[in-house]
């Protein structure tokens, strides 16, 4: 089973990311809620809308950009938004006036009247994202909005999502953690059909994450200072120059100040934050990528 | 309306594939080319002979009866006036039509010279030619081989036609069955590339998505029938009949080409997969006729043939451009064709629906 008894809410607004592995069902999710899908049980509203029983009320609101680039290669930029925004029942005038808009914001206008074919993988997926936009939707899908495109292009499509925050009520699936965490309002994490872990970046970080680490560049650390830390905190390494302290407390002062009272020289330290895959790791047993 | 803007886009699609429009148009015209030369003076197997005695002396009976019946490439009938028999070859129910004439009796009694009367259908240029030669051989070892028998004979058409009227028509039928594989893989792509699920998350209506798909088709056959007919013209076709009832005949078959297309569209998953259509169009094509006579098929073929809309089409495409037939002679193969049409077209508009849009 694709998905398995999803129960979510999505505030209007809010751009909320469904960060998973490939397989976890988050695609499967976004079908269902574009009315592609006919789930076997239960059932979802959008904009009080339900999926079900009035899913060409949801279409008229939603926009999706597909997982993969969803084009036509042998029309070119206005051709496929003409395309796409006729579907959504857009006036001649009004369509143009968008089109030329997201075109110009996503860089794309002085290539509009080129066939899509002769395009690049990056601008490939700027256009399936303004096609997901050109009829202005409140609700907007993004599937794997940057996948497999390079850092520069990525941070592109990253940037103009920001640009949307808040105006739109954005649901993302990516399985790239940075996207999650740098965009997102709120997190839920999918594992084999099911969301595994719901909140904000901080709040899935401190709730799922029992150890916290420290590393501290330090010069004269004795054997006498090691054996020290080692009596209160639960694991300490020593390499070169660096020392790295793991344990559910970690009080940043009192460990420098311990520091500093033995004669130790230290050069820097800071609090290693958790990442969203250390939260995957502790919910499931298994790495993000795997 | 949106259902014009999806089927602009798809015709679009389809005229700006240039791999697929050369397909489309190039293909039946090389095999016209190739086929006019290859195929000239194809032999057929048994013909139908109607005969009008009108000596009526025990003579001409015995030539009629016990020589001509007996010929193994000849099926005769006996025929009690002209007319009649001349209307079975003008429908195309007779190969050709001996008129045995006045004095025949004595004539080869006396053992003077006598011309026989032989009509033919032209439609096959393989009938005239064999026919004068199987009568003028049997009435010469039926008089004695020393008396001068001379055949008069006549084409059953006003006009003379050449091969390019059997193959025209058969090609252009053959070219209006790609657009199965045309039609299928507009769809398939459309699915294998997302752009069909982008589609499906707009308010677009079932009926908008089959007639967005179809629509498109309708220009396009109508160029290619413009195109084959339009070399065919050029290469020797006479059109006897009514031009206008050729291209509605040809209309309908195209129409149940793409209706196949859509069906196989629907089922299949990737536009790669779309040639297996092709499975389907040989056999079709070359059970229908339009490639060469099927007379003397076997019976399980037959009725594989009659399970096919371009049986009825290379049919009533040959009456009417050959035979110069109206629509009362084509009415029950015109009325096939477009119960194939539009059934064909129903089952593909369920089959989208149900498989795309459930």
């Amino acid at each position: 089973m694709a998905v398995n008894g999803i129960d979510l809410s999505i505030n209007r607004g809010e751009l909320f990311s469904l960060l998973g592995p490939n397989g976890a069902g988050k695609t499967t999710t976004i079908n269902m809620l574009c009315c592609l899908l006919k789930p076997t049980r239960g059932t979802a509203s959008i904009l009080g809308y339900d999926i079900m029983k009035q899913p060409y009320q949801v279409k008229r609101r939603i926009g999706v950009s597909p997982q993969e680039t969803a084009v036509s290669d042998l029309l070119n930029c206005w051709e496929n938004l003409s395309l796409v925004g006729k579907a959504q029942g857009m006036q001649s005038a009004t369509l143009r006036k968008r089109s030329r808009e997201l075109l110009e914001t996503m860089g794309l206008v002085d290539r509009a009247r080129d066939q899509v074919r002769k395009f690049s993988g990056g601008m490939r997926r700027r256009l399936n994202m303004i096609m997901a936009l050109v009829h202005d939707p409140e609700i907007l899908f993004l599937d794997e909005p940057s996948l497999g495109l390079d850092p520069q292009a990525r941070r592109a499509i990253w940037d103009y999502v920001t640009q949307l925050k808040g105006k739109k009520t954005i649901l993302l699936t990516t399985h790239y953690m940075e996207e999650a965490d740098t965009l997102s309002d709120r997190i839920g994490i999918m594992d084999e059909g099911r969301i595994v872990a719901l909140g904000t970046s901080d709040e899935l970080k401190r709730s799922f994450t029992e150890t916290r680490t420290m590393i501290v560049s330090a010069g004269n650390v004795t054997p006498t200072v090691l054996a020290g830390l080692r009596a209160k905190y639960l694991r300490v390494e020593a390499s070169d120059e660096e020392l790295k302290l793991s344990d559910k407390d970690l009080d940043f002062k009192e460990i420098i100040d311990y520091l500093h009272s033995q004669g130790v020289t230290v050069c820097s330290a800071a609090l290693e934050q958790p990442t969203l895959e250390d939260v995957f790791l502790s919910i499931t047993g298994k790495a993000l990528r795997e | 309306m949106r259902v014009f803007e999806l089927a602009k886009r798809n015709f679009k699609e389809i005229m700006r594939d240039r791999i697929l429009i050369a397909f489309l148009i190039g293909l039946p015209v090389v095999f016209m080319l190739i086929f006019g030369f290859a195929f000239r003076g194809m032999d057929i197997q048994e013909l139908s002979l109607g005969v009008v005695d009108q000596d009526n002396t025990p003579i001409s009976e015995a030539f009629a009866t016990d020589c001509l019946e007996n010929i193994p490439a000849l099926e005769t009938s006996s025929y009690n006036s002209e007319s009649e028999a001349m209307e079975e070859l003008r429908v195309g129910d007779l190969d050709g039509v001996l008129i045995i004439p006045e004095g025949f009796g004595a004539a080869v009694q006396h053992k003077t010279g006598i011309n026989l009367t032989v009509f033919y259908d032209e439609t096959d240029l393989a009938v005239g030619e064999r026919l004068t030669s199987i009568i003028g051989s049997a009435a010469i070892a039926f008089s004695g081989v020393d008396i001068p028998v001379h055949i008069d004979d006549h084409p059953s058409q006003t006009e003379e036609i050449g091969y390019m009227n059997i193959l025209g028509p058969g090609m252009t039928v053959f070219g209006l069955l790609i657009l199965i594989p045309t039609a299928a893989s507009l769809i398939a792509k459309d699915k294998e590339k997302q752009m069909m699920p982008r589609l499906l998350t707009t308010p677009l209506k079932p009926w908008e998505f089959i007639a967005g798909y179809s629509l498109p088709y309708i220009p396009v056959l109508i160029i290619q029938i413009g195109i084959y007919l339009g070399i065919a013209y050029a290469l020797g076709l006479k059109i006897v009949g009514n031009f206008g009832l050729v291209l509605l005949i040809l209309f309908l078959l195209g129409l149940s080409g793409v209706a196949l297309g859509m069906i196989f569209g629907t089922l299949i998953k990737r536009e790669s997969q779309a040639p297996i259509s092709w499975l389907l169009i040989i056999p079709m094509a070359m059970l229908s006729g339009a490639w060469f006579s099927t007379e003397g098929m076997n019976s399980v073929m037959v009725g594989i043939a009659k399970a096919f809309p371009p049986t009825y089409a290379i049919r009533a495409a040959q009456d009417v451009i050959s035979r110069g037939l109206g629509f009362e002679n084509i009415a029950t193969d015109f009325y096939i064709l477009l119960g194939f049409a539009v059934g064909l077209f129903v089952i593909g508009a369920m089959l989208f629906r149900r498989r795309m849009l459930a």
